[in-house]
Order: C-alpha cells, then sequence, then structure tokens
C-alpha cells in the first residue's frame, strides 16, 4: 500500500513581479511503513512539497491522495493523521518540555503518555526544564516528539539533522527507526545531510527546480546512473591479466566492483595465480556523487 | 475550546516572561510619574484683561501674591469683542472686563483652567468676606470706590475645550497603553509564531485559522490590560477619581484596545517581512500619539480623517474623553468595535495566504 500518491502536482505562486513554480507536475509514490528521503538544492521545491501534502497549500493543478485521502477535498483528516516537523522549529522558549508536549497533546484533543515518552527519549530529567534551557539535540526531540505526539501515520521532518553533533544524530536515527518499527509509521524525510539519508532511507527521490528527477531505491539509482560499490583487496602481490576488472589503488591493493559476476572472476583468476588475499574492505558509493551525477545529468 | 488551549499557552508564555512584563509596567509608570509633574509644572491659564490697561501690573503682582499652587497666570489687555472671540475658540480661559463701575468676568467653566481662573480672581476682586476685597482692592487702585461694585460672573460653556497639559498627558498615556501596546502585541503575537516556525504546527494542528486569530487577540488584550490593571491599583490614590472611578473609562479602554489588537492580528496574518509590519504599525500609530497629545483643535480636513481610521477614532476617542471633563461619545466606540470584528475576520482570510 501506497502512503502518498501524486499525480501531476503543481504549485505556481504568482506575486506582482511575476509567477514562480515551485513544484512541477510531481508524480510520486511512497509507500507505507517505508523511510522516503527527498533531496535537492535549496529552492528545489522539498518544502513546498511537504507543504501541500500536508494540506497547507492547495496545489494549482494536479491531485493527490495521502493515506489514502484528497489532498484537496480532505484536508482537516489529512491534517490529524500526518505530522510536520518544519525547518528551524524554535518552539515556545518559555514553556517547559512537558508543557509543549502536553500543549500539542491538546491541541489534537489527546492524552498522551507524555512520562513514558520522555523516559523513552531520556528527557524525563528535563521535564521541567524551559525549553531554551536545552541543547539543540534535545530541542530537536523535543520539537519531533511534539509533531508525532498525535500518534500521527505518516510523519513529515524538514532537515531534523541540521546543527546536531554526531552523537545526537546516532541519536535521532535510532529515534526515526523506532518510530517506524513501534508505530507503523511513514517517514518522509527532506535533508542536505546525504550521509544520513543513505543510512535511513529505504528510497530517495533527487528533486530539481520542483520537478522530480529520479525517485527509487538507493540500489536500483545507484545501478541507472552506472554507480557501483567496491571490494578494497590487500593481496601479497598483484595479479596480472585483469586490468578490465580491478584498479590499482595502492601498492598491493586493488579495487573491484561488488558484482556476483566481476568478483566471481577476479577471485578465480587470484587463485589461480595463488595470490593470496589480506584484508577486505568495502566501499559503497557515496549518495553525494550520485547526487551531484543526477544533478548534472538532469541539467543537461 | 480549542482557541481557549492556545490562549491559555499564550498568557503562560507573557507570565514567564517577567522581564517583558516589568518593562510593560514600569515604561507606563514612567510616564505618569512624568505626567504628574509636568501636571504641575505647566498649569498655564490665560485670562485677559479688557478696560483699565493701567491696573494691569498691580492686578497681576496681587494674583501672584494671592494664588496658592504653582499656576502661571498670563494675563494681558484686549478689547472686548477679541477677547469674546478668543474664548469661543479656546484661545483664551476667561477675560476679565474692568470698568470704573463694574468689573465682570466671562469664563469658560468646561475647563478646570477657566474654573481655577474664576476662583483666583474671586479672591482677589469679590472675596466672600466683602471687607477683605476691600482691603485688597484698596491695596490695588488709588480710587477704590470704583471698584467697589458687585462682580458679575458670566459664564461662557459654549466655548471650546481649552486642553491642559495634564489632560493631553493622560489622553497619550492611556492612547500609548490602548493603542499602541495592544497594537504591537497583536501584530507580535502572529509574527512570533511566523519566526519561530511555530505558526505551520497552529495550522496543520485541528485549530482553524479563526480560532488561531481569536486566541492571539485574547491574549494581546490580556497583556494589554495586565500592566494598566497594576498601574491602575499602584496609583490609585494619584490617580484623579473621575476617570479610575468611571465604568465609561474602563469602556472606551475595552474598545480602544480591542480595535488595536485586532488591528495588529491583521498586520501580523497579512504582513509577511517583519519590517514592513513594523513600518506599518508606526505609520499607524505615531499619528494616533500626536493626535492624542495635540493641544490645539484639528482643521475640518483632518479632522474626516480622524473619524475613519481606526488608530486616530481611538485617540479622538480617548482625547475627546479627558479633554472634554470625562464624557464617552458611544457612535465612535460602536465604530471601533465593528471595525475591530472586521479586523478579524479579513485576519483569519489573510493567515494562511501562500504560507
Amino acid at each position: 500500500m501506497n502512503a502518498i500518491v501524486t499525480h501531476n502536482l503543481t504549485k505556481v505562486f504568482a506575486s506582482r513581479v511575476g509567477s514562480t513554480t515551485a513544484v512541477k507536475q510531481l508524480t510520486l509514490m511512497i509507500k507505507a511503513n517505508s523511510i522516503y528521503g527527498l533531496i535537492g538544492h535549496n529552492g528545489a521545491g522539498k518544502t513546498t512539497t511537504f507543504m501541500l501534502l500536508n494540506t497547507l497549500l492547495e496545489p494549482t493543478s494536479g491531485s493527490g491522495l495521502v493515506l489514502g485521502l484528497d489532498l484537496v477535498k480532505q484536508k482537516k483528516r489529512i491534517r490529524n493523521l500526518t505530522g510536520l516537523l518544519t525547518e528551524n522549529l524554535r518552539l515556545y522558549d518559555e514553556l517547559t518540555v512537558e508543557e509543549t508536549l502536553f500543549f500539542f497533546a491538546e491541541l489534537y484533543g489527546i492524552k498522551a503518555p507524555v512520562e513514558e515518552l520522555l523516559r523513552r527519549f531520556d528527557l524525563l530529567d528535563w521535564r521541567r526544564q524551559q525549553i531554551d534551557k536545552l541543547s539543540t539535540g534535545m530541542r530537536k526531540k523535543v520539537a519531533i516528539l511534539s509533531a508525532c505526539i498525535h500518534r500521527p501515520r505518516l510523519l513529515f521532518l524538514d532537515e531534523p539533522f541540521s546543527g546536531l553533533d554526531p552523537l545526537a544524530m546516532q541519536g535521532l536515527r535510532d529515534f526515526i527507526r523506532y518510530l517506524l518499527e513501534y508505530n507503523e509509521m511513514t517517514v518522509v524525510i527532506a535533508s542536505h545531510n546525504l550521509k544520513e539519508l543513505a543510512e535511513l532511507c529505504d528510497e530517495i527521490g533527487v528533486m530539481k527546480e520542483g520537478e522530480m528527477v529520479v525517485s527509487g531505491s538507493l540500489a536500483a539509482i545507484k545501478s541507472r546512473y552506472g554507480f557501483n560499490d567496491y571490494l578494497r583487496l590487500q593481496v601479497d602481490r598483484l595479479p596480472t591479466g585483469l586490468e578490465e576488472l580491478i584498479d590499482v589503488t595502492a601498492p598491493n591493493t586493488i579495487s573491484v566492483t561488488n558484482k556476483p559476476d566481476c568478483l566471481g572472476r577476479v577471485l578465480a583468476a587470484l587463485g589461480e595465480q595463488g595470490i593470496n588475499i589480506l584484508d577486505i574492505d568495502k566501499e559503497a558509493a557515496a549518495l553525494e556523487d550520485i547526487y551531484q551525477c543526477v544533478y548534472q545529468e538532469a541539467g543537461q | 475550546m480549542k482557541a481557549f488551549i492556545l490562549l491559555k499557552k499564550d498568557i503562560r508564555t507573557v507570565l514567564r516572561n517577567r522581564r517583558e512584563l516589568i518593562w510593560m509596567i514600569l515604561v507606563p509608570l514612567i510616564l505618569l510619574a512624568a505626567n504628574f509633574y509636568l501636571q504641575d509644572q505647566a498649569m498655564e491659564i490665560r485670562v485677559a484683561l479688557v478696560g483699565d490697561v493701567s491696573l494691569l501690573p498691580t492686578l497681576e503682582e496681587r494674583i501672584e501674591e494671592a494664588r496658592a499652587s504653582q499656576i502661571k497666570l498670563i494675563i494681558w489687555p484686549l478689547r472686548e469683542r477679541e477677547a469674546a472671540k478668543r474664548l469661543e475658540n479656546g484661545a483664551i480661559h476667561a477675560y476679565l472686563v474692568v470698568t470704573p463701575q463694574a468689573a465682570r468676568m466671562h469664563v469658560n467653566v468646561a475647563d478646570t483652567e477657566g474654573v481655577v481662573a474664576q476662583a483666583i480672581f474671586a479672591e482677589v476682586i469679590r472675596d466672600s468676606n466683602q471687607k477683605l476685597a476691600e482691603a485688597a482692592l484698596a491695596a490695588m487702585v488709588d480710587d477704590p470706590a470704583s471698584f467697589l461694585l458687585p462682580m458679575d460672573w458670566q459664564v461662557v460653556a459654549a466655548g471650546r475645550q481649552v486642553s491642559s497639559a495634564g489632560q493631553l498627558i493622560f489622553s497619550s498615556l492611556f492612547v500609548i497603553m490602548g493603542v499602541m501596546t495592544a497594537l504591537s502585541l497583536g501584530q507580535q503575537s502572529i509574527s512570533m509564531e511566523r519566526h519561530k516556525n511555530t505558526l505551520i504546527s497552529l495550522r496543520k494542528s485541528p485549530l482553524t485559522d479563526r480560532q488561531i486569530v481569536w486566541a492571539k487577540l485574547g491574549a494581546a488584550l490580556f497583556s494589554t490590560f495586565l500592566p494598566l490593571v497594576v498601574i491602575i491599583i499602584l496609583t490609585t490614590y494619584l490617580l484623579p477619581e473621575t476617570f479610575v472611578m468611571d465604568p465609561a473609562f474602563y469602556l472606551i479602554i475595552l474598545a480602544v484596545s480591542f480595535n488595536s489588537a485586532a488591528l495588529g492580528v491583521l498586520i501580523g496574518a497579512y504582513v509577511r517581512g517583519s519590517n514592513e509590519g513594523t513600518g506599518l504599525r508606526f505609520l499607524l500609530t505615531l499619528p494616533a500619539m500626536f493626535l492624542a497629545a495635540a493641544p490645539v483643535s484639528l482643521p475640518p480636513w483632518l479632522e474626516k480623517i480622524t473619524s475613519v481610521v481606526p488608530t486616530l477614532v481611538s485617540a479622538q476617542v480617548v482625547r475627546s474623553y479627558f479633554v472634554a471633563g470625562y464624557s464617552p461619545t458611544f457612535g465612535p466606540l460602536a465604530y471601533l468595535v465593528l471595525s475591530g470584528v472586521v479586523s478579524m475576520s479579513l485576519a483569519s482570510s489573510c493567515l494562511g495566504r501562500e504560507e
């Protein structure tokens, strides 16, 4: 089942100086109970897409279903079933952690297990601390909790990793995985942190100037753009006759494409030539490289 | 009921922000202190003298000795027709006609200054104790007999109001609190939510745009009235009972604050950039401030403008209440309430504008 299906979704902002097409004929399918990553330069249309999918903006044309509900006709129901963490959400500095969560729970008319949530996310000791006294990582946690306090089925996170240290990023990654695992939530993340997205997401979409350039699993995108993962083998001496299949990256170190046929042939040749493998290291194609390639190709 | 949840949160936020709260109380208190100081210093009574101008220096000297307060009495000679015209248009508070047969005084009793002038002259010229008056007059002129005639008081109630500095400062103080503070708080209540990116969270919640703007209006009014109530409690014994105990005064402040806060909410909902919002706010409130403190009557074309622009209507309503001897005008109050409701309706439809 798909959590999001859109067809030619378009948003044009009209102003006195002219009109800007922020989202151009977006056709998208995001599977339920998965993590989807949306990447693109600033102004690519990610935030506008989030606003459209949360019914905070009306599409200029096109249609869409969010959790099976019509984007234009069933706004109220969609808003109740989705959660949204906006970029740079600062919350209310004067409220405490606990008051913030109770406030959002009350707005949605639910009795949230706030204490349990705070305990689960190591915030119990900070429950009576005002938001402005918290670290960036903790504030981010509270912001995400407030966005999903009403147990939405679909959660949108806009730049959740910005301003976080590596430890806090790790915590946030675990937190998102927990949401997916225990709450059967679908999570859509827009971020510039490609490394985190590569680790977390089941599928990735690349947007450029309002258009979706490519969307699918990371493996499918890699394959489509000719990117491969590599195995780096440290050997006791370099083999001969394998120039087409290997790259010599350092003394006694060869790099082989991580594909069964290619790897099989190299390993067989090493065996035949009596070469010993001393160490193996996996080298994945970086999402950054794929992203740059996709952007360049879309530009052409 | 959802709007109350947001209102409760906003009130809690206001009460937690103690530094801002102290300033909101302290600034009007300072203005109030300045008001009392200026009121004490600047009471100026303008009285024209018609008739025997040779009496002027003696009269001035005598009056200077007689008066007990810090009142500055200005007396100068005029022709009666000119004096009557000036009294009518509010340029002077009274004029005294002195002839060998009688002393006659024309006073605008609608003004505090006119009443004070009447009292001072009564003391000097026609004291209830006739003997004292005779003695006083004997000391003033060579021929006391020419003055020992009954004084004739003529009251001019139709004359325009002559505003005292104190009344004008009261007027501007309450315009600052009712108009400037409420408008500013109304605007900030929305623009701060937008600045913090929390407005999207609110709009995404089950709250409707209408509920959001009305809750924000409630919070702005709470923040306007809280310092006002504290100030009135702190200065109960200093403020004139004429308006502190007058329900009409609170009705005026309520209508003015409601209208201004609603206008602020509308600006906050409509305007995206903070500079644009601040500019618009000043454009609406500064003329209101000047109007509240203006010591002169307005030309007719300006009066027409002040009867349409809500902030200027508010300033006029407050000003006329203080200047016209604490009597409210209900027509403009109804206009303020109505235009406030219209502002709220527009704010509700503007809130989601290309968010």
